[in-house]
């Protein structure tokens, strides 16, 4: 049976991760390749690094960054986080990405998804989507980008509908309304999106314990589910949260497997 | 003995590289022809569109290269679309495979509950005493990205199986031919073990020569 995967978010700015993390003493975490080995060992199933510098020098030290992660851990990593070119997706799937994620930039330029899927293959191509809820719009929920700041006309199921037909392999869709509260995912969005597309659909923003990432997965039909702060902060280890899914019933990779 | 990799101009051949690295096992990465007749042991990973894959090793001689190197009856791992490749055709664009083993690659059932692509751990179920899955527990979880299935048709060449809506082999070949439609390099210590597998049934072949 296919697992529902956990996906652990390290934000990296100038090549340093930026969120304190209790792990053991011996473990640097401003250093994204530790950091990317202990949770390897952990258990997590997925990485994902978004770089959130903002200058070109930053980019060269990422694509260090993910070279220096791809040899030394061999479960799949994404990296996001200003990809706007063919060139620069190339970039990063050569340094060793298993698949590059592309937020803002796929909604200034949709064509940007068809071309890198064409490119690269549809598996490699992930959208970012950030969504806020607003009545308007004919799901309820309206598109966003630049971290909540900047509105889109996309309503958030037709943009999931269009990323997917232009080829997009996997969507991360990520509540802003929920991010950050800690009060558990956003189920009605990602239980629509993901019961609408044949794509996976990984839900993002809002875990505060085992019990959001359960639900989220049995009441919303997430294929897997983003943590960051959860496990950064130490409120719960990943062995926690997959011993609460095993007891859900929700199938889930052992660790150490 | 070095391994040679197919160079799949996409980030997968790094990876499988810097497995073997990890394995402490030397390798060339390589688009030569030449390189690849020479290869004691090639692995072939593939990724993307198949016919994309097909049309760039076409393009650069890489094509006939492998078929030669096969009839060689030398050891060969085929990863992903280079597994679905071996087969005689993929319904992916209706594109020609080599046609080295009999039987087609599917697309996935899209039904509620399944997903196309899979994407994920999913556990592997193999033929027992396979030397390629020596040292690795029955039901241990490999890596998939795929909405294409292998289906080899000899029941005699298939070697372990995966459960996606449809049993497929998951795993397939014949004598020094391996084709494995998971991604060894991307699944943890248990894909690292198969790779050492590989690279160590062709090194006892490689030695009895």
């Amino acid at each position: 049976m296919l697992s529902k995967r956990l996906i652990v978010c390290l934000d990296v700015r100038d090549g340093k991760t930026t969120k304190g993390i209790r792990f053991a003493d011996n473990i640097d975490v401003g250093d994204p390749v530790a950091m990317a080995k202990q949770y390897s060992l952990l258990g997590a199933d997925e990485l994902v690094f978004y770089d959130i510098t903002a200058s070109a020098e930053g980019r060269s030290i990422m694509l260090e960054t993910v070279r220096k992660v791809a040899e030394q851990i061999f479960i799949p990593f994404s990296v996001g986080g200003g990809i706007a070119t063919i060139e620069e997706m190339r970039a990063v799937l050569l340094s060793g990405a298993e698949k590059i994620s592309i937020n803002s930039q796929a909604v200034a330029d949709p064509s940007l998804i068809r071309k890198g899927a064409q490119h690269f293959g549809s598996q490699c191509i992930v959208i970012g989507m950030d969504v806020l809820r607003a009545a308007a719009m004919p799901s309820g929920y309206q598109v966003v980008t630049h971290g909540g700041r900047t509105p889109t006309k996309w309503d958030a199921l037709q943009w999931a509908g269009q990323v997917e037909q232009l080829g997009a392999g996997e969507i991360v869709l990520n509540s802003i309304d929920a991010d950050g509260t800690q009060k558990g995912y956003e189920l009605t969005v990602t239980k629509m999106i993901s019961e609408a597309l044949s794509i996976p659909v990984v839900a993002s923003g809002g875990a505060g314990n085992p019990a959001h990432i359960v639900e989220v997965f049995s009441a919303a039909h997430a294929d897997a589910a983003l943590i960051a702060s959860i496990v950064h902060y130490g409120s719960y280890s990943i062995a926690e949260i997959k011993q609460a899914m095993l007891q859900a019933g929700i199938s889930t990779r052992p660790i150490g497997a | 003995m070095r391994v040679t990799i197919i160079d799949s101009r996409s980030g997968n051949s790094r990876s499988v590289q810097l497995a073997l690295r990890a394995l402490d096992i030397p390798s060339i990465t390589t688009s030569k022809p030449s390189d690849i007749l020479r290869a004691g042991a090639l692995i072939f990973p593939g990724v993307g569109n198949i016919q994309s894959v097909k049309r760039q090793l076409e393009g650069e001689g890489l094509i006939a290269a492998l078929l030669d190197y096969i009839k060689r009856q030398r050891h060969l791992l085929a990863i992903c679309v280079g597994a679905q490749l071996l087969l005689e055709r993929s319904e992916e664009c209706n594109t020609k495979g080599l046609g080295i083993l009999k039987g087609l690659s599917r697309l996935f059932p899209s039904t509620p509950g399944y997903k196309v692509p899979q994407m994920g751990w999913n556990q592997v179920h193999y033929r027992a005493g396979s030397p390629l899955f020596a040292a690795i527990p029955q039901g241990s979880p490999f890596y998939f990205v795929h909405s294409y299935y292998t289906d080899p048709y000899r029941r005699s060449e298939h070697i372990a199986w995966c459960n996606y809506n449809v049993r497929f082999p998951a795993t397939f070949g014949k004598g020094e031919l391996f084709a494995v439609q998971f991604h060894p390099e991307r699944s943890g210590r248990h894909g690292l073990q198969l790779l050492n597998n590989f690279v160590r049934i062709a090194l006892r072949a490689y030695r009895r020569c």
